[in-house]
């Protein structure tokens, strides 16, 4: 017998009904992006505006092409600073959810220190629930701040790996 | 009879406990304060979390063979193993295969890899994985274990790896924290620029969907998971939860319970290999599923036990742990968890002593955030234990039930207490090691009316 | 022992009250291992009895008290489903103050049999315990379970610290007028 079928010989259910998720969550939502800053900030992150934004375009940076801005690097792993397209935002957490689809690369919102995610101002929602609900079915991370540890003597550290810094604006249609 | 956590804590330095008991202190007070802002309702979210983990294991099978096929459709490989050297066997197959002129394996933090003992394996065949989450690598050059299932070094302070550091050239001496995580960031980023495999753990794999869900703060899962052309996820069959709609509640109850955190920085909801029009990600991706004892422990009397969600709670709450740290438990899994996860899965001959190292104090069934009856369990390996042979204490009880039974001698035993209290006995040596003994007040419970 | 505690206390049918989270535990969850249900639900820990069934929340009459006081909430009440009945209680006498300490929710060490086979740990976790109380400023531990303050006690008296213990029971003693 393979260790396929030697496993599943070996459990034996006991069928009912399926456990409904329910939302056991704090949330109330009111003003969707200003809850977003602020659990944002807490994670260590901040909104920047389009003046800001354009400044940091002209940096060491990966744009992915969406973004409108250009590439002064080839590779990502050569960039300080990567600008990414974000498909949603979450109020509750602070969360940016971002996919692979055509032209992103997962790797512009993780290898450089800086990253800056672009997010349109009509994609947010307010609980994670509601983000679960509309999550994209693409490979996807859920990016809620900045690369952190604490593993040294329960001192957060930013930026072990990832992103020391986290940059969202808010896109304008 | 004393337990190995015992014979560890007494030989343990007071810089160990004194790290491990300051980390503990902050991880549960945070935990506290995270799940409260979270959920409204704390109690219900962790009961239904239950009731979610328990639907999981009444219907393990089905959504085993749910979880394959959409894994399938999604183009990830899946693969079974009934135990750790069958899991090492094909994983090394797969490395095998895939290694190129790279020999480079990185490793994102999993406990199902430490459980199988992969790195060990590896090594032994030629291969030199390299463990890429901060605390795992300070493990991995010391050629130490990890002690905490979510903070690997809580036995560590800075100074200690620091000095580890240094040693091995990963940068100049330095105790601050914050140069110290740059430094394993600059040394690790080339080994993540070579290396052709990622191994990794699953935190959460939904069987309606085939997506494999890792969590983590410091994006060297990500890396792990993304960089490399081969992906190896490894997870305990127990994981897979029926659909993507429940992890809005078990991903902050996990982040929230392990390290105060309302979400860890990252979520990845991997769906598979790259796919045609996508830039980067590997271009394979495996599943092995790992059996290792779990079927025996599902069909016993600690299931419940396997709807660990591994936040390590309650190691952080438990006043054992923090005196012994998790190396005392001598295993893998360590604390009020590993207590009973160990023995149940390895057997109570071999590891049943574990149960006795423990005050059955509840505050870890209070933490659980699937609500684990631990200390129940704990009681009931005991009994079993006991009547396996092990686990004796060797303390004649007889004696104090023949008299404590027997309400004539035993009101003699109390008016007579200061002379009982000359009798030698066993109870009372060891009691003195710590303690003094207590003495008779002069007044009488019985008589105060 | 448990079949003499059990023909010896519950052949009548009246609630037993009990100054002691432990060993209502052992007649509330262990009695029914032993001999699967029935007596259990008479059994009730004192401050329980008190609150729940007399319905008393507050002791009114009561002389001061005029001490800091730590209350060390026995493992054993969260066991059975304490909840704060004994602070509760105890906060109605005047003059008293109950004083917080650093991590309440653990154990003092004791844990029975635990105390002497895992001697090492047990006198750690109780001397922590310690620590945190004498932090707190206050001179006197005042716990539900005897276990706890036996265990607590004994390590006062080796360290000779300058606080002392007294079951919950005692204070009530002291002062509800008789």
């Amino acid at each position: 017998m393979n260790a396929r079928e030697e496993i599943l010989g070996r459990i034996v259910d006991r069928p009912g009904d399926a456990v409904v998720t329910k939302d056991f969550s704090s949330f109330v939502a009111a003003d969707l992006w200003v809850q977003f800053e602020s659990q944002l900030v807490a994670l260590g992150g901040r909104m920047i505006d389009a003046g800001e934004l354009g400044d940091l375009s002209r940096g060491v940076v990966f744009a992915e092409a969406e973004t409108g801005f250009s590439s002064s690097v080839d590779l990502v792993w050569d960039a300080e600073i990567g600008i990414s397209v974000g498909s949603f935002a979450i109020a509750e957490t602070g969360s940016v959810v971002v996919d692979s689809s055509p032209g992103r690369h997962r790797l512009s919102t993780l290898l450089p220190k800086v990253s800056v995610i672009l997010v349109d101002e009509d994609q947010i929602v307010g609980s994670l629930a509601e983000g679960f609900a509309r999550m994209p079915s693409r490979n996807a991370v859920i990016v809620s701040g900045t690369s952190r540890t604490a593993d040294i003597e329960g001192v957060l550290v930013r930026g072990v790996h990832g992103p020391g810094e986290l940059l969202v604006h808010r896109r304008q249609k | 009879m004393s337990t190995r956590v015992e014979e560890f804590a007494r030989a343990l330095p007071a810089e160990t406990t004194a790290s491990v008991r300051s980390a503990s202190i902050l991880k549960t007070d945070s935990r506290i304060t995270a799940l409260g802002v979270s959920f409204g309702d704390v109690e219900g979210a962790r009961s239904h979390a239950a009731a979610i983990k328990e639907f999981v294991l009444a219907n393990l099978g089905r959504l085993l063979i749910e979880l394959e096929a959409n894994c399938k459709k999604n183009g990830i490989h899946v693969h079974w193993a009934r135990d750790a050297s069958e899991a090492n066997e094909l994983i090394l197959g797969l490395c095998k295969r895939a290694l190129g002129d790279s020999k480079v394996i990185v490793k994102a933090k999993s406990m199902v890899t430490e459980e199988i003992h992969l790195n060990s394996f590896l090594e032994a065949q030629g291969y030199a994985p390299v463990e890429t989450d901060l605390g795992e690598f300070v493990v991995q050059i010391d050629g130490d274990t990890p002690s905490h299932i979510v903070t690997p070094i809580i036995h560590k302070n800075r100074r200690q790896i620091a000095e580890s550091f240094a040693r091995e050239k990963i940068g100049p001496y330095t105790e601050v924290p914050e140069e110290l995580a740059l430094q394993a960031r600059e040394h690790l980023r080339s080994q993540f620029a070579a290396a052709s495999i990622g191994i990794s753990g699953v935190n959460f794999a939904c069987a309606s969907t085939g997506r494999l869900v890792l969590v983590e703060n410091e994006g060297n899962n990500r890396l792990s998971t993304t960089v490399p052309d081969v992906h190896i996820a490894v997870m305990g069959i127990e994981k897979v939860v029926p659909d993507e709609a429940c992890l809005s509640l078990f991903l902050p109850l996990l982040a929230g319970s392990a390290t105060g955190q309302k979400l860890t920085s990252y979520v990845h909801l991997i769906k598979g290999p790259r796919g045609g029009d996508e830039s980067d990600g590997p271009r394979e991706v495996h599943l092995v599923l790992l059996d290792n004892n779990r079927t025996k422990v599902l069909n016993g009397h600690y299931r419940d036990v396997l709807k660990c969600i591994r936040c390590g709670a309650c190691l952080n709450v438990c006043p054992v742990y923090r005196q012994g740290s998790g190396h005392a438990y001598g295993h893998v899994y360590s604390g009020p968890i590993g207590a009973v996860l160990a023995p149940a899965m390895e057997g109570v001959e071999k590891l049943g002593d574990l149960a006795k190292a423990s005050t059955l104090c509840g505050s870890c069934e209070e933490v659980c955030p699937v609500k684990i009856p631990l200390p129940h369990m704990l009681l009931q390996l005991r009994d079993e234990a006991f009547r396996a042979g092990v686990n004796r204490d060797g303390i004649p009880w007889s004696g104090f039930v023949g008299v404590a039974t027997r309400s004539g001698i035993w009101r003699a035993g109390l008016t007579l207490l200061p002379m009982a209290s000359s009798l030698p006995h066993p109870l009372k040596t060891k009691w003195r090691e710590f303690r003094q003994l207590p003495q008779r007040e002069g007044r009488n419970f019985r008589r105060h009316r | 022992m448990a079949d003499h505690c059990r023909d010896v206390l519950f052949s009548d049918d009246v609630p037993v009250v009990i100054p002691s989270g432990s060993c209502t535990a052992m007649v509330r969850d262990g009695y029914p291992m032993l001999y699967g249900g029935a007596v259990s639900g008479r059994a009730f820990e004192l401050s329980e009895f008190i609150v729940h069934q007399l319905k008393v929340s507050g002791l009114t009459g009561a002389e001061s008290y005029p001490r800091r006081i730590a209350l060390h909430r026995a493992c054993h009440g969260r066991a059975i489903g304490l909840k704060n009945e004994q602070e509760m209680l105890l906060a109605s006498i005047p003059g008293i103050e109950i004083v917080p300490f650093g991590s309440p929710e653990q154990c003092c060490g004791f844990g029975g049999a635990f105390s002497v086979l895992q001697g090492k740990l047990s006198s750690e976790i109780g001397l922590e315990k310690l620590r945190q109380i004498s932090d707190s400023g206050a001179d006197e531990i005042v716990s539900g379970d005897m276990g706890c303050l036996m265990h607590l006690k004994g390590l006062i008296e080796k360290k000779n610290l300058p606080i002392r213990v007294r079951h919950f029971a005692e204070i009530l003693a002291e002062v509800i007028p008789a």
